[in-house]
């Protein structure tokens, strides 16, 4: 690793690390008490429901705000010509071809500026790269393009994913549209069912994006982008993944006294996580699981948890001991 | 009652990922789940 001259003076210098310290408080502290985002904070605190709908109201409001972007921008350009160790403390969000940094997070929604390259993206296009994917996260947005960057877009669309989604209804995602986008247009995206592919930039594009938290679809789905077929779906639910690897740990850990905890959050968990936990359970507590998986073999809503529920009671108890 | 080997239990032919995991890498859309995973932690901390 080469370590700059002016790097090493910094890391000798223990005052000027909490003079960037310092400065990175203060540039958050202007940030946060800006007119537009106590205006944003307000609004959403005066929201009785909260929806999708509102909240993406609520960051629309800001987000047309374009003035708070150029001054945030201008001030953190200051700060650094001043300080080249001056970091704001914004969480980094960074894929290969795109940089943001999250402005504003709330339960509900979250605003954030974002900077995709051009010649990242077209690298990454001209690149031997393998499959790809066109994902629909499941979130609802709003994108505001403050740099267009000359783009344009392909926008697609596919089948909603719902609690009773499954591989072979997944079918495929279709091309909707291809178009241009100028400096300051908006898009409104339903991650739901639709999703965007920037075909081509001719520079680099700059904007704030709004998602939408509540109101999701249970999965974020791809699909491959060359023959377009369903590549498979992950939870949206944080909550559910973490309790299926809890579950687990608990099983490889022999706590049977976990079984009555596992088999109550099976009633209230998607139909993925209901299987997932159901199997845990059923290698951990034989006994506890019996009745759960009697059931999901009757009544379970998703018609493949209940197949592989009856299945399974025929596989290990035959038809006696699961009708007992 | 018999313990059960958790490998011979069938599983649904619907397999779905964990939150924040992904099968191939998004062509330059709207999704980033470095961006989402982020996000959760950052409001799980907040």
């Amino acid at each position: 690793m080469f370590v700059s001259a002016e790097l090493t003076a910094w890391l000798d210098d223990p005052q000027r690390q909490v003079d960037a310290r310092e400065a990175a408080d203060e540039f958050m502290k202007r940030w946060t008490s800006r007119a537009g985002v106590r205006e944003l904070q307000h609004d959403l605190r005066s929201l009785k429901i909260r929806t999708a709908d509102s909240v993406l109201a609520a960051a629309r409001r800001f987000m047309s705000r374009t003035d708070e972007f150029r001054d945030l921008l201008r001030d953190f350009s200051a700060a650094a010509a001043d300080n080249p160790f001056f970091r704001p403390h914004f969480l980094l969000l960074a894929s290969d071809v795109a940089t943001s940094i999250l402005l504003y997070a709330d339960p509900d929604v979250t605003v954030s500026m974002g900077v995709t390259s051009a010649d990242a993206l077209a690298a990454k296009k001209s690149g031997g790269r393998g499959s790809g994917s066109i994902a629909f996260s499941g979130l609802r947005s709003v994108f505001h393009f403050l740099k267009s960057g000359n783009a344009t877009l392909t926008i697609w669309e596919a089948p909603e994913s719902g609690d009773t989604f499954a591989d072979d209804q997944g079918g495929h995602c279709r091309l909707v549209e291809r178009r241009r986008i100028a400096d300051g247009e908006t898009l409104a995206l339903d991650g739901r069912t639709q999703s965007f592919v920037i075909e081509h930039a001719t520079s680099d594009m700059v904007y704030i994006q709004a998602e939408a938290l509540v109101d999701r679809a249970p999965l974020a789905v791809e699909y491959d982008d060359r023959t377009l077929d369903l590549v498979g779906a992950t939870s949206t639910d944080e909550v559910s993944s973490r309790t299926q690897m809890m579950a687990s740990l608990l099983r490889l850990m022999g706590r049977k006294d976990a079984a009555p905890v596992i088999a109550r959050l099976i009633e209230r968990a998607p139909f993925y996580a209901r299987w997932y936990l159901t199997r845990e359970l059923l290698a951990l507590d034989v006994e506890a699981a019996l009745p759960v998986l009697g059931r999901l073999a009757e009544a379970d809503p998703h018609p493949e948890v209940r197949a592989t529920a009856a299945q399974t009671l025929a596989l290990f108890f035959g038809e006696d001991e699961a009708a007992a | 009652m018999k313990k059960i080997d958790i490998a011979r239990i069938p599983e649904l032919q619907t397999s779905i990922g964990m939150y924040g995991s992904a099968k191939q890498k998004e062509v330059a859309g709207p999704m980033c789940l470095g961006v989402m995973i982020g996000i959760s932690i950052l409001i799980r901390c907040a």
